[in-house]
């Protein structure tokens, strides 16, 4: 087991160098004077000050002088020794800048939340599909499942934005704390908060539920056409049974092993919902990074989403030998 | 080159075209199914009374009987005619065995029994299938009725009942509490007494077949590999047969149940297979977990389909003296499906040739195997290889069994037989009675011949 | 019954039936064999009639088609206005503007909100409203909404097109070498499918703009350059499905069968392998054209896709994200790109869910 894990582990690592390659010759395809450029830029607008330290420092971290084998080895080495850089934007290191413990945070309740309400809606909604297969209930959540992926996240955003908040005036439009007001009691900043964290959380849960209820249902529909469902109906076994114990089991194995390969998401970000209700999440902060070309912010998200998604598929693995008896790690 | 032989194959498609549904014809089928899968769902789920679904036996030496049986599948292409006017009844404590080609109808008829075909495409159309079971008898609450263990004399005993500390409880007046001391059987299990009840299973509520299903019938499948639940272990899919139809019974005396049951089909270390999960097992292993299981609910009728076809032909060997030794054990029957004749030859009593959804041939093993009538079982004797035979050449049945979809009236082995008379070609041929069990279905048969 | 109906249904579904049918006829001689009572499904008709079984696909196909039609033919039937010309016919402009009061101005306990009427001269008729000028009104440029509805059609749609079929063809060719030579090759391949699934697509596309930005592309290739490049790292998916599908085929029994034969690779190739991968490569591409679109559209809506004068769903949307007005009381601006998009999308994937259905050999019904 052990044995398996470091293999797995040796083996991310070479993709992630592999993925830091790519990322670090994309950026060098950026002219040398636009990246002058750009940092000048940024930092006029952040504080009007440019420091000419800045630029060096920049140049020096991503080897932006020499050429491209030279620079991603100056690069490397400083990332080995824990310098990913600094922000042009805020003049911070980038590693302060992305684990932020309230960027972080925001990011972090908005999917939790979310995730919780997409498995607790998600899998009923994929049993009962595939129990009624052909039913109007099937269709139903089928369409349901087609219209989640099918939504742009930006409109969809906007959408509700302009019918709960603009119109309705339900919810705050955007934003996290009602500014200027001063809160009786922590109650009502939570219920607040709640408020203000309310559309977000709805848009993501409908926009990545599809997908879930999709797996539920057809995991559900294959276990149930398999020889064992037979068996357990020959004895005698009631339907309800038959399926909240024998097919429910099989049914969950490869979403539960989904979970786990979703715990690195959790922390990723959801780049254009918080951008369009304007959170102070890991993601808006990236999409802005990466909209104005803060290079080292670039690199460093990129390079830590693909760390994520490397340990989700290796947690989800690992997890598969938790939950499936047949599965043996070697 | 070889595109050119790809676009004649296409050219020859439009040859052929004559064989395919039209359009209009593909609408028709699917209104008319839709239609009927309708009617015959909703007269599944009505409400019945006992009345409409107890019955009782033409013969009461038999344990099944089954009657014009008429099983479909109504599919895309029409409806698929599995088993069509299928009768035959299985005495007690016998095997009946039913042979045929793959495709023919024999296990359609064996999930018939079972109430096991899945809808709303797989539906029994018509017929009954009589089947005598042995229930527990129950009380105006619906609690089965103990049996009471008794003295010489006939007279029920009775215990005192104690408190947690060891106590003798007592009444008002001080006499001790007494309780009847109810018979527990070898696993430690309360009996209850039982009566016998009628049910013809093609009309019984399915709340009711829950009953019948694992407990009075209880079936063995063609594939161990696949039929056991992976996630469980033997143990809990054990267990859950006892738990389910034996009243009283609880964890401790399930498991005891449950070891004597892996004890009963031969399994040598019952303690580790009972906690183990089914991809640690071979296929021999399995199928005998799977027979325990079968055996759980003291079943009257084990339907095996094709319970040894994927194994190897020594582990098929003990899997079939196992079903003969249990035949004498159980007290009741075996309904045993299978191509191999070699199998039916071991183990039947009365054999029941199918083909295409009809049976043409039925009648004792003796019978079939020292005089088959029809060609097509003449056939299929022959085309078991032997060693005695001196010919070089295995025998083959030319062709391959119909599609049952709109079948003629004639009979349906005339395609590919090798006696066919001038009257093959009228009505399909009746059942003949030819000895007092031998029935034949072919105009070789006849009373003008 | 389960298998009964399988065997039944895999049984109509060889080409081996075909040939039995056909020599069953000859046969016979004239008399009435019993298989001509058989009639099947032919396989192509069977998948049509799953594919229109589901009410959905035939939903999706009318949305797609209405789409094209509407993009295609749109302007030449309705061609009042072009792609990117703004309407300076000039107007008068009556306008409510609500202005936030001063501070003195609000008495305890009460509230006023108060508005400002404006009547101004406009050269360009921006933020017009629907008329029989302009049918679904103008942008806060002044350009036709409907017209520019119909020519982002036709660049939405377009660039989803040819980026799935580059990307298809990425796939099929990588997996396909990787699947037929095995070995060090497959082993290579894969590890780059390994590192290149694990860029996320949204920043990678995020990224390939800003780089495209700094080299200064013009706007008119921009957005084609852009998915062009993106195809060099979304192949990956489809060329897994490939080689899973080529090494599946390998193992199978009619394969070792067809090779024992000696039947030469090319009749292979076209008897066995193309007809087993092509349902699954047609459902996958169906797909992800719908995907395709949501991410033009979302990079056109953060400016880095199609720019601004060119039309494209996404771009028309984006106004509102830097015009909060615009939002609140024009959704006639927005809201209808908004809707074609979805319609777009959920057309293919209606559309891509019915065919999966259909091709899938182990449908029940």
């Amino acid at each position: 087991m052990l044995k398996y894990i470091l293999k797995r582990l040796g083996v991310s690592i070479l993709i992630l160098f592999g993925v830091s390659v790519i990322l670090y010759v994309l950026l060098r395809c950026m002219p040398v004077d636009f990246v002058r450029n750009r940092i000048m830029e940024l930092q006029e607008k952040a504080d009007g000050a440019v420091s000419e330290e800045l630029v060096k420092k920049m140049y020096e971290t991503y080897g932006l002088d020499g050429n491209i084998f030279e620079g991603y080895y100056s690069w490397f080495t400083h990332v080995l020794r824990g310098d990913f850089g600094t922000s042009f934007i805020s003049s911070r290191p980038v590693i302060s800048e992305i684990f932020n413990a309230d960027r972080m945070g925001t990011s972090f309740f908005v999917a939790a939340i979310a995730t919780v309400f997409e498995f607790l809606i998600a899998i009923p909604l994929g049993i009962t599909a595939a129990t009624h297969q052909y039913s109007i209930r099937d269709y139903l959540v089928t369409i349901l499942v087609l219209i989640g992926i099918s939504l742009p996240s930006f409109f969809f955003g906007q959408m509700l934005k302009d019918i709960f908040a603009n119109k309705l005036q339900w919810f705050p439009v955007s934003g996290m704390k009602r500014a200027g007001w001063k809160f009786p009691n922590k109650f009502a900043e939570f219920i607040d908060y709640a408020k203000h964290m309310f559309l977000p959380i709805f848009t993501v849960i409908i926009l990545s539920i599809g997908p879930r209820m999709r797996m539920t249902r057809t995991n559900m529909l294959e276990v149930l056409n398999s020889d064992y469902i037979r068996t357990a109906r020959a004895k005698g076994l009631r339907e309800g049974k038959v399926i909240y114990k024998h097919a429910f089991r099989n049914t969950m194995i490869p979403i539960v092993t989904g979970l786990a390969g979703l715990i690195p998401s959790l922390f990723s970000g959801a780049m254009i919902t918080e951008s369009v209700f304007d959170l102070t999440g890991i993601g808006s902060y990236a999409l802005k990074a990466m909209t104005e070309g803060d290079i080292p912010v670039i690199m460093t998200y990129n390079m830590f989403l693909a760390a994520l998604s490397v340990l989700g598929v290796l947690l989800a693995d690992l997890m598969y030998a938790v939950v499936d008896p047949r599965v043996k790690l070697a | 080159m070889d595109i050119k032989k790809i676009f004649k194959k296409g050219e020859n498609k439009t040859k052929s075209d004559k064989h395919y549904l039209s359009g209009k014809e593909v609408r028709e089928i699917a209104k008319a199914n839709s239609k009927e899968m309708r009617r015959l769902e909703k007269e599944k789920n009505r409400k019945r009374p006992e009345s409409e679904y107890v019955t009782s036996m033409r013969d009461d030496g038999n344990i099944l009987e089954i009657e014009d049986l008429h099983s479909y599948f109504f599919t895309d292409q029409g409806v698929v005619k599995a088993v069509n006017g299928v009768s035959f009844d299985i005495p007690l404590n016998s095997t009946v065995g039913v042979v045929g080609e793959s495709g023919c109808g024999k296990s359609v008829t064996s999930m018939s029994v079972m109430r096991l075909l899945q809808g709303p495409t797989g539906q029994i159309v018509n017929g009954a299938i009589r089947f005598k079971a042995n229930d527990f008898k129950r009380d105006k609450n619906g609690e089965p009725i103990p049996v009471y263990e008794k003295d010489e004399n006939g007279d029920i005993i009775y215990d005192k009942v104690l408190d947690k500390d060891g106590n003798v409880k007592t009444d008002k007046d001080g006499k001790p509490l007494l309780k009847p001391r109810q018979k527990k059987d070898s696993a430690g299990l309360g009996v209850y007494e039982k009566e016998e009840k009628v049910f013809d299973i093609a009309k019984t509520p399915i709340h009711e077949m829950y009953r019948i299903r694992g407990r009075q019938m209880a079936m063995v499948f063609q594939e161990p590999m696949t039929s056991l639940n992976p996630v469980f272990t033997i143990g809990n899919q054990l267990d859950e047969v006892t738990l389910l139809h034996i009243p009283g019974a609880d964890k401790a005396s399930a498991k005891a149940r449950s070891l004597q049951m892996l004890e009963m089909v031969g399994i040598a270390m019952p303690d580790r297979v009972y906690a183990s999960y089914p991809h640690e097992l071979s296929g021999g292993m399995r199928q005998r977990v799977m027979i325990a299981m079968a055996l759980a609910g003291e079943p009257r009728l084990i339907i095996a389909d094709e319970p040894t076809t994927a194994l190897d032909v020594t582990i098929q060997a003990q899997i079939l003296e196992l079903f003969n030794d249990l035949k004498t054990r159980i007290n009741g029957s075996i309904l045993l499906i299978t191509h191999d004749l070699g199998v039916i030859a071991e183990m039947a009593d009365y054999v029941v040739v199918m083909y295409a959804g009809r049976i043409i041939e039925k009648g004792t093993a003796m019978e079939i195997f020292h005089n088959p009538l029809h060609p097509y079982t003449q056939g299929l004797q022959k085309s078991k290889p032997t060693m005695k035979s001196s010919e070089n050449e295995l025998f083959n049945i030319p062709g391959n069994v119909p599609n049952p979809i709109n079948m003629p009236d004639n009979c349906y082995f005339k395609e590919r037989c090798s006696k066919c008379v001038k009257k093959c070609s009228g009505d399909y041929p009746e059942m003949i009675q030819v000895s007092p069990t031998h029935f034949v279905a072919c105009h070789l048969y006849g009373k003008e011949n | 019954m389960q298998e009964e109906e399988n065997k039944i249904k895999e049984f109509e579904e060889t080409e081996a039936v075909k040939e039995t049918v056909e020599s069953a006829v000859v046969d016979t001689d004239g008399e009435k064999p019993l298989d001509k009572n058989l009639k099947l499904m032919s396989p192509t008709r069977m998948v049509i009639r799953r594919f229109f079984r589901s009410k959905l696909s035939i939903v999706g196909l009318v949305m797609l088609i209405s789409l094209i039609v509407f993009c295609w033919l749109g302007p030449v039937v309705y061609n009042r206005w072009s792609e990117t010309e703004t309407d300076s016919n000039g107007v008068l402009k009556y306008t409510w503007y609500t202005v936030s009061p001063d501070e003195g101005d609000i008495d305890e306990g009460e509230f006023y909100q108060f508005y400002q009427y404006i009547v101004t001269r406009k050269d360009v008729d921006t933020l017009a409203a629907p008329s029989a000028d302009h049918l679904l009104g103008t942008d806060d440029k002044g350009m036709d909404i409907f017209t520019r509805l119909m020519y982002g059609g036709r660049l939405s749609l377009t660039i989803s097109f040819l980026a799935v079929f580059l990307t298809s063809a990425f796939g099929i060719v990588m997996g396909g070498i990787a699947g037929y030579y095995g070995g060090i090759v497959d082993n290579i391949i894969m590890r780059l499918c390994d590192v290149l699934m694990c860029l996320p697509t949204l920043p990678l596309m995020l990224i390939i703009g800003t780089v495209l930005d700094s080299n200064g592309v013009d706007s008119k290739y921009y957005i084609y350059l852009l998915m062009g490049l993106l195809s060099l790292f979304s192949w990956p998916g489809m060329a897994r499905l490939v080689r899973g599908q080529i090494l599946f085929l390998r193992e199978q029994e009619y394969m070792v069968a067809a090779e024992a034969m000696g039947y030469s690779t090319v009749r292979k190739i076209f008897k066995h392998l193309i007809p087993n991968i092509l349902p699954q490569i047609l459902v996958s591409m169906t797909l992800s054209l719908g995907s395709m679109i949501l991410y033009e559209s979302t990079l056109s809506y953060l400016n880095l896709g199609v720019k601004i004068p060119l039309a494209s769903w996404g771009t028309m949307v984006e106004v509102i994200s830097h015009d909060v007005n615009i939002l609140k009381y024009n959704f006639n601006v927005w809201g209808p790109p908004g809707f074609c998009i979805i319609i777009a999308v959920l057309g293919f994937n209606f559309i891509g869910d019915g065919l999966r259905d259909a091709l899938d050999p182990k449908q029940r019904r």
